[in-house]
């Protein structure tokens, strides 16, 4: 409510587009031409150009930023005041004042292809009028006597000012003038008074035909007659259209070229130039030229920041360079260009001329050179929220109540003891007192299955089908006892009972002394091991073969490792991976193995080590709890993180060798008795694939200690708030 | 005789005295009679009590004419009279007729006092639609002969043809529509000497004198005019009954000023939406585009929900409010429609208007407001609101964070002029300047900015002061003990979990001439019940009045009346099921608050507020979810009467 914008106003005529109007007028064509007594046979053979210029195309590009090729007694004329590439351009300030002169020595020059120089320049008149003579010259030596003379006249009375433009004309230079220690000046006079023009780019082409529509090593993105996101006909520097990106972390029209467009030859840098508009001061925006290789990987990003205060609704020009690596040169590749707005801004981008160069053309400093492939700050933007939310809504499994009394479980792990085609979670406080909770025929239930009473309740225990039998024995690593039991389940789901097969001191494997982490693991035939790792950080695989037990020590130092899991997470790697991750809090990291070759031979090789598990905002953490399902068909695999550390926070992680990534905020539906299982103080969860289906559930354990129970948060009667449950969760 | 008797003596004798004094009846000294008078001879009502026009909406938008062309056959009320010289002389005779709209006037008299009320100028009259004709001559009636005169009028908009609503050599009589209700007339027939007599601010009615415009109507019933001999005076009541209805189903105007930021504005529009020649003329209705304060701005959770339609706890709202990062917040201001016509329909067939607060997609975040605005702006009248707008509240009683508004705002002209529509001088400080000025703004005698509104939404009670604000426990981020985030509403916001507050609000610039003004809560009673109005200090620019009803009750059947009775000295808010069970939920009257007297217009909308606006609130709109879902509203029908 409250004041409004409904009054009507007068609607002020749309401003109409101007027309611009370019009139090219050739007025003097003339040709010198002096016989000479000098042989008129080329007296050298083919050469390049100066290292400046480049070798296959001949082409020179004079932008000013650097002294090279211009007569030092016109360097006055070089100025900061507009630019089209870098930082400086050249002026003609008034009537009869001249450019910057261009001096080329002849015997530098590709006499093969003289005959036909391209000359190709843009301008900044300051003024509608223009008068402006492009003159193209040959001296002798000494420049005391002029051989050829020819121009490129440039008038206009409605010329588009504050702005720029490009022209050209194609020269024929005789041969016979191709002589050594001949010069070819090149330079501009203006004519006219009180019309200041800039140049700029000037472009000598001795090999190609004339382009007047665009440069091959330059390109001007206007935006003009693209359509899509991003693209805005509310603003626009020159034209109708721009490129918009609005709000937080959006993005404006991703521009997209292929590298092969581009001549690329001693391509090594690129200069650019581009005008924005802000609609808010505060202005935090990254103009991203981003290249892929056919594979639609990132080999290059750079990112030009613009983080300051700035007028609104007007044009500022930014400019700047970036190196471009050899290897991503490559014509197979492509270009990408776009903005990253990063605050709630709205800026327009138009006009974002670049051109490709040697940086030895131009020597600019390392001033304004701002790497942000080097800036974490502004790497790909991965891992930050807010995640959009996905729901792991109750499954058709109905729950259970679990007594009052329970208020958390220690051992919680998913196993196939009763089946080999599907899972069941085995959950209890200790060894002696689990259950097993299983569904059948749609539905959830529990039946106990207690270890023996001779394990302690400081014992680790892995499910693992180590017999290879087809269902899951129980190794529980008896760390008071230094004990290994191997338990399998007999009987019904009425009467499950747990037979020890056999108990082996474990300190006599490898010189354990105890077992803190361990999981699951699968040979490439699907038969499995189990890889174990002590306190002191010794790790090793076990498995059986031939009836008996056998360790194999793996080489390393496990001791930082906190958390160590296994799953098929990798999509061009057959078979599962393991992962552990450890280190500092936060400077977390992460190693995958693998295991190579077919059981009992197989052997387990590193993939990859100590990845960064923070890259983004949000990183891995050595003290959340993963889970891996197969949450949608086929693989990879899904990874599930939780985080208890302030709040349930319950994350979908897609994982690789290269990198993760937060994919989703995961959250509950159809909780049972409207308590969210995220609202409990204590939660236990394991995915698996309980219902026998091709997907993989989440079973959740919840619990509250008693004080907890007493809840003033809602205002629904007669329903139990935090009773302890158990329900199954599944992704639709 | 004791002294009382005394006086009580002497008080009866002045009295007889004054009434020996008073005149005798002019029409008695008449030596002529009018006769046979008969008013709107060329129009039948639907039936002869109501007496009822409902106003043409076609071309309107230029201001309405009642009887409009298509309302009877010359576009005129006819009437006639016969005037019958009784004396033994000929005589020539002029006439005039004035109209007044009398549900909607000042008294002319001013209380206690002969002396005409001081707005009674602002009062609905005209005569001739040209105002530079005076009275109309008759012409010479012989002796004992009689003529009959068959004329017509009708009533248009800025009767008097003031300049203030012209604008660019136009008369913009819409700025100044005829208002509703009923309608009087008055007679006028003289002679030669006596229109001699009548000052040229009453022969015409455009002319002012000295003080300003003078009611003809003060003038001949209790003025100077009472006092001409030779005039015949005769007030008609209830001769006709203006009504409006705007017909929902004819269209949506795009104003293009609201989306000038967007070039592509016209991307959605329609045969039924948009601002061609033929939607201008006939659409009754403009969407609404909101101004939004940018310091409105909060950050809101990132969580996508249907709040009312898939539910949305109380747990759930408390957990998101104590768990969520401030990283993960997302800041936002309401928004506005960037394209008109996607959230807006004008159904033809049903002539009803359809709102719709858009869905927010992830990374799409918005809370964006919707709403119409009428498009022809009246003075006064009982504007009544049938609709069903979107339930505020879920099963469990959770806001939607949606305010649902019926609402008035003055109204603006079509380019830069100014000045037209003003409301009368503050006498006492002067209003406030600005809506948006804050505190500190300075005082001015005259301001067009009026608003009176219903905001409906979840807010609690201010009055009275020692209930406010609710003390509401601190949560704390604590995840092992539920308790202290799961946090229960204090006793007296339970009590009122599944109500709404009906929010009654008239923007009076902080004027201070009503005799009550006050800040802080007070009371006031219309018709037995008493009501606690509320301004948060002297310089605060609105009153507003709290009713709280069940949400089921107001938005979870298929429609519900509102209705806003806005008159010259009070506004009544009433609210119910149907129109003939309308019940008072608002009254502040100009004792207290000073009430508009501009045209305006009426506004629809489905809001999202920043909760600043509403302190002690249960739920802050950063913690209500992003609308999931399409948020739907229904405009049935609007009436002015």
């Amino acid at each position: 409510m409250g004041i409004t914008t409904q009054m009507r106003k007068i609607v002020q005529p749309k401003k109409n587009r101007l027309i611009i109007v370019f009139i090219l007028i050739c007025s003097f064509s003339a040709l010198v031409f002096v016989v000479s007594r000098v042989n008129m046979v080329n007296p050298v053979g083919p050469k390049t150009l100066s290292d400046s210029t480049d070798n296959s195309g001949n082409k020179i590009i004079i932008d000013f930023e650097t002294r090279q090729y211009l007569d030092p007694a016109t360097l006055h004329t070089v100025s900061t005041d507009v630019s089209l590439s870098g930082n400086k351009s050249c002026v003609l300030l008034s009537k009869k004042s001249y450019s910057a002169a261009i001096i080329l020595d002849m015997d530098k020059l590709n006499t093969e292809s003289l005959a036909d120089l391209n000359l190709n320049y843009w301008y900044y008149p300051m003024t509608k009028n223009i008068d402006l003579m492009m003159v193209v010259s040959v001296f002798d030596k000494d420049f005391k006597t002029q051989l050829f003379w020819d121009s490129h006249h440039l008038t206009s009375t409605q010329a588009e000012s504050d702005s720029w433009s490009k022209t050209g004309k194609k020269f024929h230079i005789p041969d016979s003038l191709m002589q050594k220690n001949n010069k070819l000046k090149i330079y501009a006079i203006n004519n006219i008074d009180a019309s200041p023009i800039y140049l700029d780019d000037i472009e000598l082409d001795f090999s190609g035909n004339i382009n007047t529509g665009g440069f091959s090593r330059s390109k001007n993105i206007d935006f003009e007659n693209l359509q899509g996101k991003g693209i805005s006909n509310l603003q626009a520097y020159q034209g109708t259209q721009s490129s918009v990106a609005s709000g937080n972390d959006s993005y404006s029209y991703l521009y997209s070229c292929p590298m092969s467009d581009f001549d690329l030859n001693n391509a090594d840098q690129l200069n650019y130039r581009f005008y924005f508009m802000n609609e808010k001061e505060l202005v935090n925006f990254v103009l991203v030229f981003s290249i892929k290789d056919n594979k639609g990987n990132t080999v290059h990003w750079y990112g030009h920041h613009i983080n300051q205060t700035n007028p609104v609704k007007s044009w500022t020009k930014m400019q700047g360079y970036m190196p471009i690596p050899t290897e991503a040169c490559k014509p197979g590749n492509t270009m990408e260009i776009y903005g990253w707005n990063r605050n709630d801004n709205t800026v327009y981008t138009d006009d974002i001329y670049f051109v490709l160069k040697s940086n030895k053309d131009i020597k600019m400093g390392n001033e304004v050179l701002c790497d942000l492939t080097k800036e974490p700050n502004f790497a790909p933007k991965i891992n930050q929220p807010p995640y959009q939310n996905i729901i792991l809504h109750k499954a058709s499994a109905n729950h259970l109540w679990l007594g009052n009394q329970i208020t958390q479980i220690q051992y919680c792990m998913t196993a196939r003891i009763l089946s080999n085609t599907y899972d069941q979670v085995v959950a209890g406080n200790q060894p002696a007192e689990l259950s097993c909770y299983y569904i059948e025929n749609g539905s959830l239930h529990a039946a106990p299955i207690g270890l023996g009473t001779e394990l302690s309740t400081n014992s680790f225990l892995i499910p693992c089908d180590i017999n290879t039998d087809g269902t899951d024995e129980i190794l529980a690593f008896d760390n008071n006892n230094k004990k290994l039991i191997c338990y399998s389940m007999t009987g019904n789901v009425k009467s499950l009972k747990a037979q020890k097969n056999y108990g082996i001191d474990y300190s006599k494997i490898g010189g354990f002394e105890d077992v803190r982490l361990g999981c699951k693991v699968l040979g490439t035939d699907g038969k499995q091991a189990c890889m174990i790792i002590s306190n002191s950080g010794k790790a090793g695989i076990l498995y059986t073969t031939s009836g008996s037990t056998v360790f194999e020590p793996m080489a390393g130092d496990f001791g930082n490792i906190t958390r160590v899991f296994s799953g098929d997470l990798i999509n061009d790697k057959p078979g599962p991976e393991i992962v552990l991750l450890g280190g500092a809090e936060n400077s977390c990291s992460y190693s995958i193995y693998h295991a190579e070759g077919k059981w009992p031979h197989f052997k387990i090789a590193s993939l990859v080590t100590g990845r960064n598990g923070k890259a983004g905002y949000d990183g891995l953490s050595n003290t959340s709890e993963y889970f891996i399902g197969n949450f949608k068909s086929g693989t990879p695999a899904n990874l599930l993180m939780l985080d208890r550390a302030w709040r349930f926070d319950l994350k979908l992680i897609e994982l690789n060798k290269d990198h993760y990534e937060i994919i989703r905020n995961v959250d509950f539906s159809g909780f049972t008795d409207y308590n969210n299982p995220k609202y409990y103080p204590a939660t236990a969860i394991a995915c698996g694939n309980f219902a026998g289906d091709p997907h993989s559930e989440v079973m959740v354990f919840s619990f509250s200690e008693k004080y907890s129970a007493i809840s003033s948060g809602s205002l629904r009667k007669n329903h139990s708030f935090f009773t302890p449950k158990v329900e199954v969760y599944e992704f639709k | 005789m004791n002294l009382n008797k005394l006086l009580f003596s002497l008080l009866i004798l002045v009295i007889v005295a004054i009434a020996a004094c008073k005149p005798s009846d002019k029409k008695a000294k008449l030596e002529w009679e009018v006769n046979d008078v008969s008013w709107l001879t060329n129009y039948l009502p639907e039936t002869t009590e109501n007496k009822v026009l409902w106003l043409d909406y076609e071309g309107a938008i230029h201001g309405f004419t009642a009887p409009s062309a298509r309302q009877t056959d010359n576009g005129l009320f006819n009437f006639e009279f016969t005037v019958k010289n009784t004396s033994d002389k000929a005589q020539r005779y002029y006439y005039k007729v004035y109209y007044q709209n009398e549900t909607y006037k000042n008294p002319e008299l001013g209380s206690n006092s002969n002396k005409i009320h001081p707005y009674a100028h602002e009062n609905f009259y005209g005569s001739w639609e040209d105002s530079l004709t005076g009275f109309k001559p008759i012409g010479e009636i012989g002796s004992g002969e009689e003529k009959t005169i068959h004329d017509g009028f009708r009533i248009v908009g800025n009767p008097r043809n003031e300049e203030m609503y012209f604008f660019e050599g136009k008369n913009d009589r819409w700025k100044r529509n005829p208002r509703v209700g009923s309608y009087s007339s008055l007679l006028i027939v003289v002679t030669d000497e006596d229109l001699k007599r009548i000052p040229d601010y009453i022969q015409f009615i455009g002319k002012q004198s000295s003080l300003g415009f003078i009611s003809p109507y003060y003038y001949f019933l209790f003025g100077e005019g009472k006092e001409l001999t030779n005039t015949f005076v005769a007030k008609y009541d209830d001769i006709i009954n203006l009504k409006a209805t705007p017909d929902l189903g004819k269209g949506v105007f795009v104003e293009e000023y609201n989306f000038r930021d967007n070039p592509d504005f016209k991307k959605y529009f329609d045969c039924r939406c948009g601002n061609d020649a033929k939607i201008f003329e006939e659409a009754t209705v403009t969407q609404f585009v909101h101004y939004v304060d940018p310091s409105s701005k909060f950050n809101n959770i990132p969580v996508i929900v249907d709040v009312v339609g898939e539910g949305y706890s109380k747990e759930e709202y408390n957990w998101n409010r104590a768990f969520c990062k401030k990283e993960e917040l997302i800041g936002t201001t309401p928004q506005t429609a960037k394209y008109p016509c996607r959230s807006i329909v004008s159904d033809s067939v049903n002539k009803k208007i359809i709102i719709k607060n858009p869905a927010t997609t992830y990374g799409e975040w918005r809370k964006e407001n919707v709403g119409i605005i009428t498009r022809h702006g009246f003075t006064y009248g009982k504007i009544t609101v049938k609709a069903k707008l979107t339930e505020l509240l879920n099963e469990d009683n959770v806001w939607n964070g949606l305010t649902n508004a019926i609402w008035m705002i003055y109204q603006g002209g079509t380019g830069q002029e100014k000045g037209w529509n003003l409301r009368r001088p503050c006498k006492k400080k002067g209003y406030m300047a600005t809506y948006w000025g804050g505190r500190n703004d300075k005082r001015v005698e005259r301001v067009g900015y009026s608003e009176i509104d219903f905001e409906i939404l979840k807010t609690v009670p201010y009055c009275p002061a020692n209930e406010f604000p609710p003390v509401y426990a601190e949560h704390n981020a604590n995840q092992k003990r539920p308790a202290d985030w799961n946090i229960d509403f204090p006793e007296d916001v339970k009590q009122r979990d599944h109500e709404i507050a009906v929010c009654c609000t008239n923007w009076d610039m902080a004027c201070q001439s009503p005799d009550k003004f006050a800040s802080g809560c007070n009371e006031i009673s219309y018709q037995g019940k008493t009501f606690w109005w509320h301004r948060w200090e002297d310089v605060y620019r609105a009153v507003t009045e709290k009713y709280f009803i069940a949400d089921d009750e107001v938005f979870g059947g298929d429609y519900y009346y509102f209705q806003i009775d806005w008159q010259p000295d009070k506004i009544i808010w009433r609210i119910g099921p149907e129109k003939n069970k309308l019940f008072v939920v608002g009254y502040v009257d100009e004792s207290i608050s000073m009430i508009p007297n501009n045209q305006m217009l009426l506004i629809v909308t489905q809001e999202f507020h920043n909760t600043q606006w509403w302190p002690g609130s249960p739920y802050l709109q950063e913690n209500i979810p992003f609308p999931k879902n399409d948020i739907f509203g229904e405009i049935f029908e609007i009436t002015i009467e």
